[in-house]
Parts: structure tokens; sequence; C-alpha cells
């Protein structure tokens, strides 16, 4: 058997948030999920959680990472935990020379951040930050822009939306009442996959989301940040206000060659879009434009008696886990580089941080290469 | 009954604007008018001869007319006395008119975002500042309840802005991107571009709100064509619907002797103008400026 078709056996650390992460992976042919494991020490919930995708999968639940990595022939490492765990677990297989696929963001402090470069760097592990660049929308802008349609890209504007709910809307609660606690809230949202947030500190939509509108900018100019201006809000949901991280984001963007560009992004409501959220790319180039829906291409359904919350716009033909799982899947093979390698990663982690910084300051924010 | 002037109107439009305006009768003669609208460009000497002609008169401008600096200081020199109005017809375009609608009857909530998109062609002479950016941004301030508190732009430096009138007939400025914040957290994204081939153009506008969200968009509202083996879009415009509702605004406020629901107000086009010229500035220093700086 070649290297490129020996399976890629994957360990599952932690997968107590959404589990898409996971089950993308697992959508490709070379990829084998042969465990689940996290530390003894998490809650009991979480053990729950762990042991019920293990139990879908039909494969052991170990509650001792290193021994999961080392006793079951791991190759590579998925890790879907609480924000704040993100760094610490990756670091962890990276050390064992396990190869990491990972959930956003990134990580939450900047020195976890550093030490989980260090980590990937000294390694020489592949690492990919799960993120949506393949979908077809975004891959025929690609190609457009590649092939010169619109000329020399010249502004980039994202709007990404998701139309979904965080618990009650803000200002129905008594004055009075205690804020919302921000773990308990992110447990119960398991239900619908609206855990993105899960973690014991409170982020924002800018960490929870930004990564991807930031991915496709990345992807098709090739260009760096230099400076953003950005502005912030909890505009929708209680239980940002309680916690005071925004649902709701602007950001404006200066990159290298004169590029410039902005991203509205926010977690708006379910009942602000009849799909589910709007992500649209606005793309200007020097002899042209293109306007790219990134939802389709779609299919509409609707029916009599139809759920209100059901969406009527269903996205069809949307390959990206199978991609990302092949992209990663050659770059371990090759020795060769992911979609959204560390340093791109890293890269986006700090337009985050800076674009907050802005937030904080009022004022624009330059960002330095090796922030 | 109104008796409504349009003049330099061309015969089209006037013919347009009979089918649709209710109330109110066409003159074309300035001496037998009750009111009087400019829709198109005028030359300031042109606009000063008309506004000695329309005396007390109610005369509607719309900022189309005013493609100059010289014809802002005309229009802003007029006897405050005097019933003027400088209305803007994207406000009465159906698409927006139903938007505010949805505004205004609480459906949404409390605007949260603001975020508009105007793309045109490449324009080798005019103003500054096209007639069409000034309408957005009095789109922006009417919509989302007034001026914002902070603002923030990039886009390639031109030179500054006049204090007289406000506007220049220098080089057309070709892009900005306009970042504006309020008091409680509503913000609020305008980019402009005159980077478009020629002929082409694209407009959408989308406000979110904190209990739903609208969206107006050419990308949806474009129609399929197939010729010549390539497929293209074509777009119904509003112009001509957008135009006879601020005119029928205009001719009922005439006639009820109120023309403030058509945002005509001195101050409102000062703070648009002001906003303007904060936008240049900032692009100019590379801060974000507080709508009145200490």
């Amino acid at each position: 058997m070649s290297v490129a078709e020996k399976p890629l056996r994957c360990a599952v650390l932690s997968v107590v948030k959404h589990d898409y992460v996971a089950r993308g992976v697992a959508s490709h042919p070379r990829f084998e999920l042969v465990v689940v494991a996290d530390d003894a020490d998490q809650p009991g919930w979480a053990h729950e959680r762990n042991q019920q995708f293990a139990d879908e999968f039909r494969i052991p639940y170990v509650r001792d990472v290193e021994q999961a990595l080392q006793s079951c022939d791991v190759d590579v490492a998925i890790v879907s935990s609480a924000a704040e765990r993100h760094c610490d677990l990756s670091i962890r297989a990276a050390r064992l020379g396990v190869h990491v696929i990972q959930d956003k963001p990134l990580a939450t402090r900047h020195e976890d951040m550093l030490r989980l470069v260090e980590a990937i760097d000294q390694s020489g592990v592949r690492f990919l930050m799960w993120n949506r660049n393949f979908f077809p929308a975004v891959q025929h802008a690609r190609r457009q822009i590649a092939a010169g349609s619109i000329g020399t890209l010249q502004a980039m504007h994202v709007d990404f939306y998701f139309a979904k709910d965080a618990g009650v809307s803000k200002g129905t609660r008594q004055p009075g009442y205690p804020p919302l606690n921000w773990m308990a809230h992110q447990i119960a949202a398991h239900v619908d996959g609206s855990d993105g947030g899960l973690g014991h500190d409170p982020i924002g939509e800018l960490t929870n989301e930004g990564i991807y509108p930031l991915g496709y900018m990345q992807l098709l100019s090739g260009r760096r940040v230099r400076r953003v201006y950005a502005r912030r809000t909890s505009h929708f949901h209680q239980v940002n206000f309680d916690n005071q991280v925004e649902d709701l984001a602007t950001v404006t963007l200066e990159l290298d060659g004169g590029l410039t560009g902005s991203i509205a992004l926010g977690r708006i409501g379910a009942a602000s879009h009849h799909s589910g959220g709007d992500i649209r790319l606005h793309l200007l180039g020097s002899t042209g434009a293109m306007v790219v829906n990134e939802a389709r291409p779609d299919v509409g359904i609707f029916y009599r008696d139809q759920p209100v919350r059901e969406p009527r716009q269903r996205r069809v033909a949307n390959e990206n886990d199978l991609l990302l799982a092949d992209n990663f899947a050659r770059a371990v093979d090759h020795n060769g580089d992911t979609i959204m390698n560390m340093d791109a990663s890293r890269e986006i982690f700090c337009v985050i941080e800076a674009a907050l910084e802005s937030c904080r300051t009022g004022q624009p924010v330059n960002i330095s290469e090796g922030r | 009954m109104i008796r409504l002037a349009l003049p330099g109107a061309d015969d089209n439009t006037r013919l347009e604007m009979s089918r649709r305006l209710h109330r109110m009768t066409f003159t074309t003669s300035l001496e037998d008018a009750t009111a009087v609208a400019v829709l198109g460009a005028a030359t300031p000497e042109w606009l000063a001869a008309l506004c000695s002609q329309c005396g007390s008169r109610p005369l509607l401008v719309t900022p189309g007319a005013l493609t100059t600096v010289e014809a802002w200081t005309t229009y802003r020199a007029m006897d405050p006395g005097l019933h003027r109005c400088l209305a803007s017809p994207a406000r009465s375009a159906p698409s927006v008119r139903l938007m505010r609608q949805q505004l205004d009857s609480g459906r949404m909530g409390l605007p949260g975002l603001l975020r508009l998109h105007r793309w045109q062609s490449v324009q080798d002479a005019g103003p500054v500042w096209p007639a069409d950016w000034l309408c957005d941004l009095d789109l922006a301030i009417w919509m989302m309840g007034g001026p914002p508190d902070r603002v923030f732009a990039t886009g390639p430096v031109t030179s500054a802005m006049t204090e007289a009138g406000g506007r220049q007939a220098e080089t057309p400025r070709e892009t900005l991107q306009l970042h504006c914040s309020w008091p409680g957290g509503a913000m609020a994204l305008l980019d402009f571009s005159r980077r478009l081939p020629q002929g082409e153009r694209y407009y959408s506008l989308m406000l979110i709100g904190s209990s739903g969200a609208m969206s107006l968009d050419d990308h949806q509202n474009r129609q399929l064509v197939f010729r010549s083996g390539v497929a293209e879009t074509s777009l119904d415009e509003e112009t001509i619907p957008a135009m006879a509702g601020m005119l029928q605004q205009f001719v009922d406020g005439v006639a009820a002797g109120d023309c403030s629901c058509l945002g005509s107000g001195s101050g409102h086009w000062a703070d648009v103008l002001h906003l303007s010229k904060l936008a240049e500035q900032s692009a100019t220093c590379g801060r974000a400026l507080k709508w009145q700086e200490e």
C-alpha cells in the first residue's frame, strides 16, 4: 500500500462542541476515526457528549488524551473542544508527532497562539484550521479572479451573517436580573449546533466567525492585512450583552498593494433570513466586478405546514468538507501546505486581535509582521 | 389643484410623470405654476434666475441639479424665508419606501447595521461626489435616525472639499469606503466605486435590525437574458417611480403647507454635506473622526 493510500487514523480530541469537523473529516475515505479522547477531569456533560459520538461511530472513548494518541496508532488529531482548550490539545498532539485539524477559533489568547505556532513549527506536523474556502461559490470566485475576469483585485467586501438565535433577545430580561451565564447558554445551544462559542470565556462573533470571511479574503487576494478599523456591538442577544461580547461587528481593512475591504458579520437572529443567513462577496477589480452569493447553488423547498425555522433554500453540491479533508491528506502525503495552515491561521488571528483593539480605541490599528 | 412646472425636464419625463401624479396639473408656464420642481442638472445662473422667478412659490430641487460648487452656493444662499425644498428621489424609490415602512412599523426592531454598495461606471468628469453618493448618505442618516457620531473612511486621497459649497468640480473621486457608527452601537458600511466598465452599475442596500433584516439587491433583482451566446442580466429601473413618488409627496406637501416629509430641512442636508466632508478628511488623515471634533 502506497503512502497515498494508507488510511489516516484519527483521534477526535473532545467533540463537545458542534461535531461537524470530525464528521467532515470522516466523510473522506482516506480518514478513519479510531478513538475519541479527552482529559479525565472534564465535566460529566463533556464525557457524555464524547461517549455519544464514540458510540455512534463504534469507536472507543478514552479518558486520557496522551494514552489515546500513543496507543491507538494515530496519525491525525481532530480538535473540537471548548474554544479555550483548542491550543492545549493541539499542542499536545503536535508534540507527539500527530498532525492536527483544528476547529476555530485558533486561540482565545495571544500567548496560547504563540505556543501553538511554536509547537507546530518545531514538530513539523501538518496543521489545518477548518474553514469554508472550498465552498463552490468561493472556488468559483477564485477561478474567475485567477483567470483575470475582473482584472486586478482592488476591493473585497464580505457580508457574513448567521441567522441564528442565541437565547433570548436583548432587552427582554428585567432590570436587576443576574447576567446570563455564558457557558450554561452554550451547553444548552448544543442541541441546534449553535454552540460555536462553547467555553468558560465568552467570545464574540469576531473571534468566533471572523476566520471565515477573512479566510475568503486571504484565499482570493493572497495579500496581508496591514490596518483595520472596527466597530462592534451586542445588538440582538441578551447573553452577548450580559457578557459584553459582540453579536454584530464591522471591519474596514487595508491590505498590501492598496487593496481595501470590509467585513460585516454577526449572529443576527433566526427571523432575519429564510435560510440560516446571508453570506455574500462583493469583489471589485480593475476591469470589472463580481457579486457572489456564497450559498449557491441551492434548491428552494416549500411545502404546506413547513416548520417556520426550516430553511427554504438548501445548499447543494457542497463538497467543502470532503475537499478540506482531501487537501489535508495531500499535505500529509507530500509534506506540503494545507489551504489554511499555521501561518494563515496566525495571520487571521492577528487581524481579529487588531480589530478588537480598534473597537476599544475607536481608531484604526496597524498590523505589523510577526505580531 | 396644484399646478406644477418642471422647467428643464424633457418630454419623456413629463409624460411619465403625467401618468402617475394625482391631485395636480402640469403647466409649462412659470407664471401660472403654484409649485416648481427642478429634476435635472442646473447651472448656477439658471438656478438663480429660476429662484428669482419663483418668488415665494415652493421650489423643489434635487441634489442632481446641484452639480457644481457654485450651484450649491446659489442654493444655500437662497432666502431661508422662501419655501425651498432639497429632496432626494432615492427616498421615494418603491423599494426604499417599503423598507422605511417596515422600519417604522417596528418589525425590524432597532437598526443595527446598514450596508450599502453603489458601483458605477468610470466618469470622465463631474463633481468629486456625485449626487447619487450624497443621496446615499442622506439615506443612511435617515434610516439610522440621525447622523453618526464617528466616521472612518478609506480611499484615494483627493483635494480637500471647500467650505462654501462643500463640493468641487475636480477629478471625480473613484472609490470610497465609509465606516460610520452611532451612539448605542449601530453601524454603517458604505462602499462607493466608479470603476465599473462603461454602462454598468450595481446597487445593494441591506438593513439589519434587532428583530429582522431587509435586503434590496441588484444581484437578486436581475433578469437573465440569453443572446449572442453569452448570458447577460438586465435590471428594471426604479428611477421613474422614485421621481414620481417624490413629486407626489411634494405636491401633497405643498397642498398641505408642509413639505417636511421630504426630509428637506436645511439642517438635514447640512448633515449630509458635513458627513461627506468628514469622510474626505478621514480618508486624508487616516484617522476616525468624531462628528463634532473637540
